[in-house]
Parts: C-alpha cells; sequence; structure tokens
C-alpha cells in the first residue's frame, strides 16, 4: 500500500498530465517528474518536477481518540521549467504566469475533489506562486500545502 | 597562418582528436536535425537541478569544436532546446540525452558548454 504523500503526488501527477492546448489550456505539459535518488531525465520547456517537502503535525487539525487521528501539513512544490528560445521575445515574466495559470487550474480539475485529491486530505491551500531563475534554468514555482490526517498507529489509513 | 588560425586548427586536430580524449557525441538543435559530433566530456558528480532541492540530475561539461560542421559554433547555441545524445557513464550501452543549459565559455577554438 502507497502512503498518503505518495497517493497525493500521484494524484496531482495524474492530473497535471490532463494540461494540454487540445483539453483547453494555453499550454502543454510535456512531462511530469517525481524523481528517484538520481534523475535521468532532462530539461524541457514545459516540463513540471513534483517534489514534496517536510510533513509538519498540525495540533489544530489533530483530533483525540483511540487512536487518535493525527493531521500533518504536507508542503508540496511544483516546479514548472521554460526553456524558451534565445530568440523568443515574450516576456519571461507572461510565460511563467501563464504558465502557473495552467498549473494551477489543471490541478484543481475536476474542482470539487481537488482540495482533498478525491478523498485523501482534508483540505489543500495554493501558498504562493514564485519564479525561479538561475544561471541554468528558468520557470515558475507553485507551491501549496495539503492537510491529510490519518490514523497515529496506521499511517496508510485516512481519517476524516 | 594566424594565431587564430592555428588555435582553431589545434581545437580540432589536437584537443578533440578521438585518438585521445574525445568522443562521438550527438547535438540536436533546437531548430530540428542532427549531427555526430567530437567532444571531450567532463562527467561530472550529480548536481541539484532546481530550487526546490531535491531533484539531483545528471550533469556534463563538453568541450566542442567552434564550428557548425565539425562541432558546435557559439552562434547557433541555443541555451532554450538544444540537446545533446551521450554516453552518461564510459561504457554504458545506451546513450542519454541531455539539455544545454548553458554556454560556459567560447572563444576562436572551441565551446564549452553546461549540460544537465
Amino acid at each position: 500500500m502507497a502512503s498518503v504523500p505518495q497517493q497525493i503526488a500521484e494524484e496531482i501527477a495524474t492530473r497535471l498530465t490532463a494540461v494540454t492546448v487540445a483539453n483547453g489550456y494555453n499550454v502543454t505539459v510535456s512531462g511530469v517528474v517525481r524523481s528517484p535518488r538520481i534523475w535521468t531525465g532532462h530539461p524541457k520547456d514545459y516540463q513540471v518536477i513534483v517534489t514534496l517537502e517536510d510533513v509538519v503535525r498540525n495540533e489544530e487539525l489533530t483530533h483525540p481518540g483511540n487512536p487518535p487521528a493525527v493531521a500533518f501539513d504536507l508542503p508540496v512544490v511544483l516546479t514548472g521549467e521554460l526553456r524558451p528560445s534565445e530568440s523568443a521575445s515574450t516576456p519571461i515574466d507572461d510565460l511563467r504566469h501563464t504558465f502557473a495559470a495552467d498549473i494551477i487550474k489543471g490541478i484543481s480539475t475536476p474542482a470539487a475533489s481537488w482540495h482533498n485529491w478525491g478523498g485523501l486530505a482534508i483540505n489543500t491551500a495554493i501558498d504562493d506562486v514564485r519564479p525561479y531563475e538561475s544561471d541554468e534554468l528558468t520557470g515558475v514555482q507553485v507551491r501549496m500545502t495539503v492537510t491529510y490526517r490519518v490514523s497515529e498507529t496506521d499511517p496508510y489509513t485516512v481519517r476524516a | 597562418m594566424t594565431l587564430k588560425d592555428s588555435i582553431e586548427s589545434d581545437a580540432a586536430s589536437v584537443f578533440l582528436s578521438s585518438d585521445e580524449f574525445a568522443e562521438s557525441v550527438t547535438y540536436l538543435p533546437r531548430s530540428g536535425g542532427s549531427r555526430t559530433i567530437l567532444a571531450v566530456v567532463d562527467r561530472e558528480p550529480p548536481t541539484l537541478l532546481d530550487s526546490a532541492g531535491n531533484v539531483i540530475s545528471l550533469s556534463f561539461v563538453v568541450y566542442v569544436h567552434n564550428d557548425a560542421t565539425t562541432g558546435i559554433s557559439s552562434s547557433e547555441v541555443n541555451t532554450g532546446g538544444d540537446k545533446v545524445q551521450l554516453h552518461a557513464k564510459l561504457g554504458d550501452a545506451a546513450v542519454r540525452t541531455v539539455s544545454i543549459v548553458q554556454m560556459i565559455d567560447n572563444d576562436f577554438g572551441m565551446v564549452q558548454l553546461g549540460l544537465k
């Protein structure tokens, strides 16, 4: 059985693969990466890397019981790579914001189940959208926090 | 022969000799097509790919002739889509496709490229 964070990451990745021009978006996601220890792929235009950061216990949403239902906040970072041609004249900020908007729209579709990822979580909030830029890469990051609750003694069991 | 001519000639015949350290790689320009060229490949330790901090990717530096036929001309390098196919480890049967993410240096003889 997959852990709850793994199932959430897989659901996010599945939704991102549906981001295509043919489906009504402005861009087509060229790939969704969940990296092994050493990734052997390569940067691509409109590729999204899904990364999970440190899980932090959420005391406010933890419920007593036997066993207790323990809530956690799971920060998720969606890094959208952009590799426009050196001769492209479109402002990089425009590319970033369009890509970010499509990423958010993509993970929010269908809207009824996006915040709980089909029953895996109790809430999701988009935290921020920020550009990222290095000597080698450029793109945009969409950061969000997924809050999920599991049985204290069986973290594979989702608790309402 | 000028010094500039000598440098360019040495780049092709000395530094990029397949009898020494050069090997065949395939250059894939963003604009399409491909060509097999000689390159000296430095296989660097894997490095962080993105600022999220937990994607470790293969990393290479290649040195090629600054020439649009026998190497890669510095004027044609497009870090927004050019790729190279090479062996990630010497002895690997399979080739890996990596992106040219940075032109580190270029002079009359050679072009130095960062790949991930």
